[in-house]
Parts: C-alpha cells; structure tokens; sequence
C-alpha cells in the first residue's frame, strides 16, 4: 500500500538543491592491447563479418531503389526502405553483448539490427535448436528455399535463413519472416529474440517497457532493448514508455524478489537527423541526447553518450548496461552517436546536408576503420578480411536472387484470405504459463468478495426489487471475470491510472489491492499511451493484460497504441503474435465536453479490435470472461451510467460460476413485432422506454435488440428482426455523425433492403461538444427523441406532436452547417 | 419418395385459382382423397383432394394467393427429405419460409416478377414505396392502385399494399411479367374475379369502375344520443366469391342503362300439362319437368326469334349469338351461381329439364366445373318459389337482358262469352339494357315468350 510512503512538509519544504552526477561522453578509451585481451581473433574477425553482411544487405537494396539493378540483376522494390548505410557498427555493437532471450524492438529504420541480433543469436543458440527452430518456422517454407543444394554447417545454413528470410519479408513474399505483411519497417524474427519493430516513429518507446514488465513479472531473465532514433525523443509516447519504465515502485515497493527496476535499454541511434530535421541544434534542446536521462530519475537512467563508430566501445558499454539492468537497477539510456550515409529514404535528396559534411563521415566509415585496424594490429591479414568480405558479398546477393524469384518466393495469390485468419487469433487460452498464480490472500478472506457473495443477483426487471447497496451490480460483475481469470492466468497483470488503493476510478476494483501483489494490479503514471503500449510490449512478449483507460475522452491520448499498434500486431507478424489484452475504457457523462464521449465509432473503425460495450451486469460478466480468455484486444467499454446497477434481464440471478458470452452476438431484450430498435451501450433503457410508450399509445410492439459487440457482429438476429418488422431505428450515445451504428445502419440496408418499409434511422448525440450534467438532455438520445424520429421519418403515430425536430430538413440543415 | 399435389385445372377455360383455405400443415399426414385446400374461382368454391399419400413437407403458396393451374401447391413425402425441387417458381413466401424454390425449375408460369414496374406504372400521385412494399407487390402481382401511404412522407408501406391487394385487379403471371417488361396494364382485367390475363395488357379496362372517382366520404351527421340501447356492430368480412359477386353486379349497374318491364302469362295449360308429364314421368322416362324448366324452354325459343336478346355488348358493338347459352341463377351455400346451359336451343324439353337439375345440383355441392359458369348469352333468374311477385333482375354483363320468373298469381278472367274464370298467370321481369334495346322490342320479346308459355303444348309439337 502506498500509504507506506507517507509525505512529510518539513521534509518537502526542506532547503537543498538537486546534484546531477556527470553524464560519460564518448569514454571509452581501451588500447587495443587491453582489447587483445578480451577478443579472441575468431571474435575480432566476427565483428567485421558481421558488419558487413548488413552493409551488402544494405548497398543490395540501395541500388535496387536508386539504379533498379544490382550487378546486372534488375528489380523493382515499390516499397519502403529506411536504410542504415552507415550505421551497422552500431547495431554489431549491440547485438554482440546480448543474449538469445534478451529482446530487441526498433524502428522504421532495423534492418541492421535485425542482422546483426540475429547472426549473434545463431552463433548463440545450440545447433539442434536452431535446426528445429527453422524447421517448424511456418512449417519449414523458408528453411525449404535456403536448404535446396545446401551444404554446410547449421549455422551457416541458419544465416542464409536470416539473410532470406529479411529480404523476403522485405519484398513481401510468403516465405518472408512474417509472410510478406510485416515489410521493411516491421520485419521480425521471435525466435532469435527480435521483437517487433515500428513505423510509427517512437513506437517501440511505449511498447517496449511492456515487455520489460513481462520479464520482471513473469521472473524471466535478459533484458529488454528499445532502439529508436534521436528524432523520437520528442514523440510524446517515448517519454511516456521513459516515465512508465522509471517508475520507483518497482524498486519500493514490488516484492524485490522480482529484480528491481524494469530491465529495460532505451537505446538511442543517435544518427544526427529525423528525416531532415537536425536534431541537435535544430529539432530538439538537448544537444547531448543522453542529457534526458538525468531529467528521469536519481540515477539519470545511467545515460551515456558513446561512440557508435567503434564497435569495441559499443560492446562494451552494452555488456555495462546490461548488468546494471540484471541487477535491477533500470531503465538504462544509451546515445549511440551514429550516422546514416545513405538518405533516410530513396526519395532522400540530403537537401539538409553538405556534400562535404557526408564526405566527411564516409571517410569516418566505421567499417573501414576496423578493418584498418585489425590488419595494422596484425589480428587479420587482408587477405583474409578480403575473403570473407566476398563470401559474404556472395552470401547476400545469393539470398537477394532467391528473394525476388517469383517461382521460388512468391507473393501472397490476390485472392488468398490468409490474412483473415490472422486479423484475429480467435483462441481460448486458459493461462499462458504454468506457474501458480500469485495472491496476497484467499478468495474467500477478501472483503470484497463476501460483500459481492452476499448480494442478489437479479435485481427485478425494474431494477428496483432490492435496495441499490444489496444488488450485484456491473462493478461486481467486472470484479469477478477479473478474479476468475487471475486464479488461473499467472501472467495475467492489470494496470492503469488509480487501479490499486483507489479500485479503480469507478471501484471495479476495489478489494483487488488486498487481493493481488503490486507486480499483479499496480498504478502506472498518468501516461495513456504507455498504459496501452505497455500492454501491446506485455503481450507480445507472451503475457495477459488488462489495461484501462479512466475516461474514453482520453483515448487521443493513446491514439497511436490502440489504433497502429494493440489492433495490428497479430496481423502484420502473419498470425506469429497473440495480442491477449482487454483494454477497460469507461464512458462517462456528466462531467461536461471532455469526459462524456462514447468513441466507439473510432475503434470499430480500425481492423483488428473487437469492441464490446456491455449495458447489463450479466453481459458484462460474460463477456469479460470471454475477452480474458481469449487471444485478441477487446476494447471493453464500460458505461458509467451503468456501474452501481443491478441485472435486470437475466431473471435466474447473475451466475456464481464462470460463464462465457461470445463476442459478436447482439441480445434480445425484448420482443416485438411493429418495429425494431437496436441499440449499443445504455441507450438500450431510453429504448425500453419508447418501446413502452408505443405500446401503450399507439399499439405497437417494439422488438430491442442490444448490440452488445460491434465488432466482430453476426447480422442474423438484426435481419431477423426487420424481415419480421420492417422498421428499424438505431441509438446509442455518441455523436450522430460518423456513429458506427450508420455503418451498421448501412449494412442492415443491404442486407434487408426488400424487408424495409422506411431507411434505418440512427439517432445518435448531437454533432455538439457535450454540456454540462444539467443540459444532458438536449445532448443525449432521449426517449422522446426515438418516438419522434419514428413519427417523422418512418411513420406518423397517430395523435402524436414531437418534441423535438427530426425531420430530414433538419438533418439537411444541421450537415449544412457542420453540426 | 417425395411427390407433389398440383393445382388442378377446374375448367378448360381456368389459368388460375384462389386458395382460399389450406386444410392441411406442415407435418400432417395425408392419403389420397384427404380435403388439403379450398380454391375458388370467382364462380365457384372448390375442395382439393390429395393425389398422394404422405406427411406434408411444404406448403408452397399463402392462403390468399393466386396459384396457376397445374402448379405444385404441396409437397408430402417422408419427413426429413428435401422437396425443395418441387417448389414452384413464383410461389410465394410459403408456410415452410425458405423451401428455397428450385434453381431449375422449367418455368411453365413466369415467375412472379420484378417489382420496380408497377408500382412505378400505377402509384398514380407518384407517392413513394418502400422497398418492403416493393417486394409484397412483387410476390403478389396486381395493379397498385393510387395509394395514400401511411408512412413518414406518405411513403406507402407494405400494409398499404396488403390492404390494396385485397379489393385491387390481380396480374396473371403472364400479366405481371409483360407489365415488368413496360407494357401497360388496364385496370381491371376479363380474368377470374377481374384478374388482368395476358390479353389484357395493353387494352383499356373492360367496363372503368367508377370506384377511382368515389368521392371523399363525409363525415357521418351526428347520431342523436340514446342513452340506454347499445348498438353492437357484428363485422362480416366478405368471402372472395362474394367479392366477386359485388364488384360485378356493381359494374353491371355502373356500366348499363338498366330497365325492367312486367309482363305475365296464363300458365294454366301449362299446369295441366305439367301434371300429365309428372304422371307419365316413370313411363316416358321423363324428368320431373317443373314449370320453371318449360318457361326455360320457352325463353330459349323465344331468343331464337329474338336474337338481339341472345347477345353481348362492348365497345359500341352487338354481338348476337346463334347459339343459346342460357344462363340460370341458383341460390347457393356459397352465394348466387349461375351455371350455364350451352347450345340450349339444341336440346329436347326432357333433357334441358335433366341437364338444369344436374347441374344446380353441382352448383349447389360447389364442385361444378367453372367451364359451367361461363360464357351465358342470356340469363333466367327465378324468385316464384320465393313468393316474389315482381322484381327488377341485375344483367350479367356485358348480356343485355335478364329474365326475371316470379310466382304464378291466381286472376279471374272474362271469357268470350263474358263469364268470368280463374287462370293461373306466371308473372315476368325483364331487366334490359336500354343503351341496346328499347321497350318495344322487350314488349314483342315478353309477347313472345307469352305466347309460347300459353300455346307450350303446340309449339313442342311443331318443334
Ligand atoms: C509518428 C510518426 N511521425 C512521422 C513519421 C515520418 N517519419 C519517418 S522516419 C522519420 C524520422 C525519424 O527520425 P529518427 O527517430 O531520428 O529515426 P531515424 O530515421 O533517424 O533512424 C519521420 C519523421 C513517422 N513514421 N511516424
Ligand atoms: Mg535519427
């Protein structure tokens, strides 16, 4: 309990002043005696090995982009690439301090250390796990294009895998290492400890920190290592990933056992530039990127600046961090000065750079460099420097020819739905681990829990057969789908702003904290975009998390997590990553323009998200359930009109037990014959409401079909429905234009239109901001706003006088003018 | 093995029939013989056996539904087998919903067609029809008559069109998909109960229904208040034959300048003669021949001396006929029938008497054959054994006279030599079109038919 740390006046308002320990630029400064001493010449000779296979991979695809050929070999790439010409001493240096099991994620711009990760992971691992790792890679169908007339040692067949199996991926064929739907910019390889990498500039700097939470949580060794540019220090995300990876509880007040602070490199190649924007001088003020750390915390992340042109000081600095990092002591960030030679893409016409400035840093060429001095160190001749850089020229190129043969690497056929089958995972998976779960008590000690076990379960279909207090309401119901699936999910962890003491901004949680150790239910700081990413990174890396947003206004916040990242992760690695994370956004009202929308038109828009917005205690409990045993994101919408509210449907009583709800099934809440009223959150009782009104008025019997899911949907009942009524009205509370149910409205239009006897109406809120608690109702959908639409655009209802204004001149009018 | 009941063809002149009633569900058991429908045609009501023994597994068409001839209407078989190859195309949304109509059905009738034609051809104020009432229209083929729709905007709406359906012309398959392919349709048609038959297309409506032009109704002058009586309204909502019935007796009324004119004649001799055939009837092998046969008798030759009588009218244009089809009107469980006796001038009085009986026999049972029903030239109506003396008969159109036979009145009569006797006299209504024929040429037809009731037993004899 944070109450632990209790806050004192006298020692806040205490006089003193904030010490900064000097940053290290560039220190590294062993001879290359002393360097003798720790490199073998196998190791020495390795190290250029393997920067040069990225610099041919690198120059292979260059000229394709620039020339269309390479060594008389024409090809067209129409998509992206970033190249790192220039800065593969970087990701050598790198990759030759970490471990298998340590992670990397990265950019737009990873090929290199993509590579370089790898062909340090095939050197790593056992010879019979990396033949069964290929092997069962997709079913053998990249290892079976390299193995054809092979001969050689594992190793060296498994980096003509890398080297193939990038490139295809590249070129988008389906023996790339995501099928061809990952690309340049997101190619990976789990296996050999390659994580994702991003896009979106700066997306691995909310995502990452997830994973790095999964090896602390889930007590799994190595760290975890976040490579973005200089650029993306000013992507908000990356300095929320910095604040959720530095926060002090993991070293206060998380059982210790655990391992501290988060193991978490944010390693920065520092090439100087964004696309065109100088960073120092320029786009950024911090002249020393590594300067950031010491705005973190009292250790200043440990930052330091080092020379990315030396691969020897970049080992060296990486293996440092790295034990800083095991022995809990992170995050740790890393300024690895760098530069790119080539332009940040083909398009590139370096307008921002002097010829001589460029001229300058190719004669710094790395690569050169160290070849230079493991010859006049007498560690290689250059014969044998000169042997092996053209057998790996040979190498390359080879893999490059076998890449864009259509017969042996093809595409994707035009008509192939297998991306369908990867949109969504669609599996049940009890746990993903077998430890026991951890708890701070029993169940059955909980105060929470015998609360909930005392109360009734069905609250009469008017809501009111028991006293508010006694009823088992939505809170309960949320609270016993996460309980049921923490006693079996060990991974399963939840987070979020105001989750632990507080419950929960609205008391989902409440009796959690006594419940379940910090590392299972913990606050994170006040960081949308962290608290989504971290989620994705915990995923990814093999865990369950439930996130939460407090408020669906704030979803902007964490715009790029939920829209590029937690929905199209399980797509773009062609099916290789599960994405088990529910992500809790509770809709509000009352509290004025920015903390009542219901956003899910913006969800439903992105492929690769189910969203549920259950209204009843009984849906919300099956459906949670549902969603916490499943393999895909669910945005789980909560309304807060609805917490506190007992079940009013389900007369048996909300179950004791576990039950599942699938997702995509809309409910029956009442039948009726005369018209058909669908709804998707708690506009469901304004539509009770009416329908009660029409029957009593005017003689007609409304059927109310509850969404409860938008996506994935099965029309079935909806078609049935207006076949039978012909009529049908849609409602729920977000702003009317661009609601999703027009999308639904419009599909119901094609599926029905011969069964139709009016167009569906959607009523939705007004195209305003939302007023304040007292003006809701000439905001929100009101019951009177239904009767009218109904007797202004599908049927006049006999005696009827509308209270509000309905008409299509009105909807005309309003779209006119914007509103 | 599965099988299927057809519609069976009532009548060589019969394309389609009503089904008025299944008898029968999805899941009962039939044999052959077993009542599974009434149909109707609009002279007659018909009860459909089953040609098969079996459980029902589909009934492919609604009650209410106009069902070509020779159509399965039914499907038996064992439980569980797949009928759906004997759905007929164009069959409308069925009791088993979805009996998916087969593909490859050789279509004998059109199927039921494309929607968009009429109600854009006949939503006469261009008033907007939802796509629901597209689709009714579409599965039930019939002129949409100008509608006030009772939807947002006056939109019509399938109620609008179900309640249209049941007083408007229906379209014969072949009808509805001549009309889908823009050829006009009248509004009413020469078909069972109006119904617009392929032949009808293009033309004008055979006699225009005054209904379109029926004014608006007025508001009902207040009822003076009565505190104790309570008055109870029992509805009686009209079988489909009557509808008929009523549509064409009105169009009858609507469409002729109708008239009547009285006459009578001394049937005393007509009586004595009656007498002795009766008497005689087990040795001549004679029918029991009543007085209403022989002033049939005497009708027909009467016509045949009259033949403006024997005759149609359309279009400007007489059309008399040399044959005598002699219309009679009975009185039946299921309302006014009027079998038709053709080439009437061909028979003996014995087997015109033979011939009348059998027939309203069948009228009566209601399984007359509808070929029966059509094609009078002239038509007896006779209220006498009803004890109605006088009376003004409607004609069938497009006929142009009717002959009403009212009851034999007992009349004292002054001889030659002046002493006065009483005779039995029939008494005559003769309804006639006055824009054919005018009074005199009635008065000469009544003056006929009179003298041969008068002189029966001569004019049989000269034949
Ligand atoms: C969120 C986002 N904004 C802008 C871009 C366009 N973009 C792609 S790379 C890039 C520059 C990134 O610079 P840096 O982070 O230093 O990485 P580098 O390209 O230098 O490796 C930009 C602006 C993007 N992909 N994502
Ligand atoms: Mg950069």
């Amino acid at each position: 309990m944070t109450k632990k740390l209790e806050i004192y006046p006298e020692e806040l308002f205490k006089k003193g002043q904030i010490d900064f320990t000097p940053i290290p630029v560039c220190a590294y400064s062993k001879t290359l005696a002393e360097e003798k001493k720790l490199y073998s010449k196998d190791e020495f000779v390795t190290i250029f090995h393997d920067m040069m296979v990225l610099r041919t991979f690198e120059t292979i695809i260059n000229e394709i982009k620039l020339k269309g050929e390479y060594q008389g070999v024409k090809y067209n790439h129409a998509g992206p690439a970033h190249l790192s010409l220039g800065q593969e001493c970087a990701a050598v240096g790198q990759a030759y301090s970490l471990d298998v099991n340590d992670l990397i994620f990265g950019s737009h711009r990873s090929h290199s250390e993509i590579l370089a990760k790898g062909l340090s992971a095939i050197r790593k691992l056992d010879d019979a796990v990396l033949e069964k790792t290929m092997r069962e890679f997709f079913g053998g169908a990249t290892l079976k294009v390299v193995e054809k007339n092979f001969s050689g040692s594992i190793k060296d067949l498994a980096r003509h895998f890398l080297i193939y199996g990038a490139y295809a991926e590249i070129f988008a064929r389906v023996t790339g290492f995501n099928k061809g739907w990952g690309g340049s910019m997101h190619a990976f390889f789990t296996p050999f400890g390659i994580y994702p990498n991003n896009a979106i500039v700066g997306g691995s700097g909310s995502v990452s920190p997830g994973a790095a939470l999964f090896k602390r949580v889930n007590r799994q060794g190595g760290i975890v290592v976040c490579n973005i540019g200089d650029a993306s220090f000013g992507c908000g995300p990356v300095w929320e990933g910095l604040m959720f990876s530095a926060m002090a509880q993991y070293r206060t007040l998380w059982d210790q056992e655990l391992g501290g602070g988060l193991p978490l490199l944010v390693n920065c190649f520092n090439n100087q530039y964004g696309m065109g924007g100088q960073t120092n001088g320029e786009t950024m003020g911090y002249e020393f990127m590594a300067r950031i750390g010491a705005g973190v915390n009292p250790d200043q992340m440990h930052a330091e600046r080092v020379n990315g042109y030396d691969p020897l000081a970049v080992i060296d600095a990486v293996k440092r961090k790295k034990e800083i990092l095991l022995a809990g002591r992170g995050p740790v960030l890393l300024d690895v000065v760098t530069y790119r030679i080539s332009g940040h893409s083909p398009s590139d016409a370096s307008s921002y750079r002097t010829k001589e400035e460029l001229d300058r840093w190719i004669a710094a060429d790395a690569i050169p460099a160290y070849a230079k001095k493991l010859v006049s160190g007498k560690i290689a001749t250059q014969a044998e420097l000169d042997k092996i850089q053209s057998g790996v020229e040979g190498l390359v190129f080879d893999m490059f020819k076998l890449a864009i043969d259509p017969e042996i690497s093809p595409y994707e056929p035009m008509d192939s739905l297998f991306i369908e089958t990867v949109t969504f995972s669609n599996q049940k998976v009890e746990k993903f681990c077998d430890r026991e779960p951890e708890f701070l008590q029993k169940l059955e000690d909980n105060e929470q829990y015998k609360r909930i076990m005392a109360k009734v379960r069905f609250a009469g279909a008017d809501g009111k057969a028991v006293p508010a207090m006694k009823q088992y309401n939505f809170n309960d119901a949320v609270f016993e789908a996460m309980v049921h699936r923490y006693s079996i999910d060990p991974t399963m962890v939840a987070f979020g702003e105001e989750n632990r003491d507080w419950g929960g901004a609205f008391a989902c949680y409440r009796g959690l904290t006594e419940l379940l150790p910090y590392h299972r239910l913990f606050n994170s700081p006040i960081s949308e975009a962290a608290i989504v990413g971290a989620a994705v990174g915990y995923a990814m890396a093999g865990g369950r998390a439930v996130a939460e947003l407090m408020y669906c206004d704030f979803l902007g916040r964490a715009g790029d997590e939920v829209f590029n990242q937690l929905s199209k992760w399980q797509a773009m690695s062609g099916g290789i990553l599960k994405m088990p994370v529910v992500l809790r956004i509770s809709v509000g009202f009352k509290y004025g323009a920015q903390h009542s929308q219901d956003w899910s038109a913006l969800v439903n828009h992105i492929p690769g998200l189910k969203v549920v917005y259950p209204v009843t205690p009984y849906d919300a409990k099956g459906l949670l359930n549902t969603a916490l045993a499943g393999t895909d994101p669910v945005i789980f919408l909560e309304s807060q009109q609805l917490y506190g509210k007992g079940e009013r449907f389900h007369t048996e009583g909300v179950p004791v037990g576990y039950y599942e709800i699938p997702i995509g099934e809309p409910d029956v809440k009442r039948v009726g014959k005369d018209l058909t009223m669908i709804t998707f959150g708690p506009s469901l009782f304004k539509a009770l409401d009416a329908a009660d009104v029409l029957a009593a008025k005017h003689g007609l019997e409304a059927e109310v079909i509850d969404l409860r899911s938008v996506n994935p949907l099965d029309y079935a009942k909806l078609v049935e429905s207006i076949k039978k009524t012909g009529k049908v009205v849609l409602v729920n509370e977000a702003v009317e234009r661009g609601n999703v149910m027009h999308n639904i409205a419009a599909n119901l239009t094609q599926l029905c239109f011969d069964y139709l006897d009016a167009p569906p109406v959607v009523i939705g809120a007004r195209n305003w901001v939302s007023p304040a608690a007292e003006l809701e109702s000439k905001y929100f959908p009101q019951v009177s706003w239904i009767l009218d639409s109904i007797h202004e655009r599908i049927m006049p209802l006999a005696g009827y006088t509308p209270e509000t204004n309905r008409t299509l001149g009105e909807l005309s009018r309003t779209s006119r003018l914007g509103v | 093995m599965a099988n299927a009941v057809v519609m069976p063809k009532a009548g060589n002149t019969v394309e389609e029939c009503l089904l008025s009633k299944w008898r029968v569900k999805v899941g009962d058991v039939v044999k052959t013989g077993d009542i599974i429908c009434d149909i109707e045609t609009d002279k007659s009501a018909i009860e459909v056996e089953s040609t098969g023994d079996g459980t029902v597994l589909a009934l492919f068409w609604n009650e209410g539904d106009l069902v070509p001839v020779l159509q399965n209407i039914m499907a038996l078989g064992n439980p569980g087998e797949d009928v759906s190859a004997f759905a007929p195309d164009g069959a409308a949304t069925a009791a088993p919903a979805e009996a998916a109509p087969a593909a490859a059905a050789p279509a004998a009738a059109p199927a039921a067609v494309a929607p968009a034609a009429p109600a854009a051809a006949s939503g006469a104020d261009n008033a907007p029809m939802s796509p629901r009432a597209r689709k009714f229209v579409a599965e039930h083929p019939f002129v949409v008559p100008a509608l006030a729709g009772s939807g947002a905007g006056g939109r019509i709406m399938e109620k609008d069109v179900a309640a249209a359906y049941q007083s408007a012309a229906r379209l014969s398959p072949v009808a509805a998909a001549m009309q889908a392919a823009g050829v006009a349709a009248p509004a009413a048609g020469t078909g069972v109960g109006g119904m617009i038959l392929g032949a009808d297309m293009g033309k004008a409506a055979p006699a225009a229904p005054a209904a379109a032009a029926a004014p608006a109704p007025t508001a009902p002058a207040a009822a003076p208040a009565s505190d104790s009586v309570v008055d109870v309204i029992t509805e009686k909502p009209f079988p489909h034959i009557r509808k008929i019935i009523a549509k064409r007796l009105h169009e009858s009324l609507n469409s002729m300048a109708q008239y009547t004119l009285n006459a009578e004649a001394d049937v005393t001799g007509l009586l004595a003669l009656r007498q002795r055939i009766k008497d005689g009837a087990e040795n001549l092998g004679l029918a029991n021949i009543n007085i209403g046969d022989m002033v049939m008798f005497a009708v027909i030759k009467a016509l045949q001396k009259h033949p403006e009588f024997n005759a149609e009218f359309s279009d400007n244009v007489l059309r008399m006929h040399s044959s005598i089809n002699m219309g009679f009107a009975c009185d039946t469980p299921r309302g006014l029938m009027v079998p038709v006796l053709h080439n009437a001038q061909t028979l003996s009085l014995a087997e015109m008497a033979k011939t009348v009986k059998s027939m309203a026999k069948q009228a009566n049972d209601g399984n007359i054959n509808p070929d029966l029903l059509t094609g009078a030239t002239f038509t007896v109506t006779n209220l006498g054994a009803l004890g109605i003396t006088t009376f003004t008969p409607v004609i069938s159109a497009p006929q142009v006279a009717i002959l009403g036979v009212c009851k034999t009145l007992l009349r004292p009569v002054r001889d030659s030599k002046g002493a006065v006797e009483y005779r039995d006299f029939i008494q005559f209504s003769l309804t006639m079109n006055h824009m054919v024929l005018d009074g005199a040429p009635g008065a000469r037809f009544l003056q006929t038919i009179k003298n041969i009731v008068e002189n029966f037993d001569l004019i049989c004899i000269a034949g």
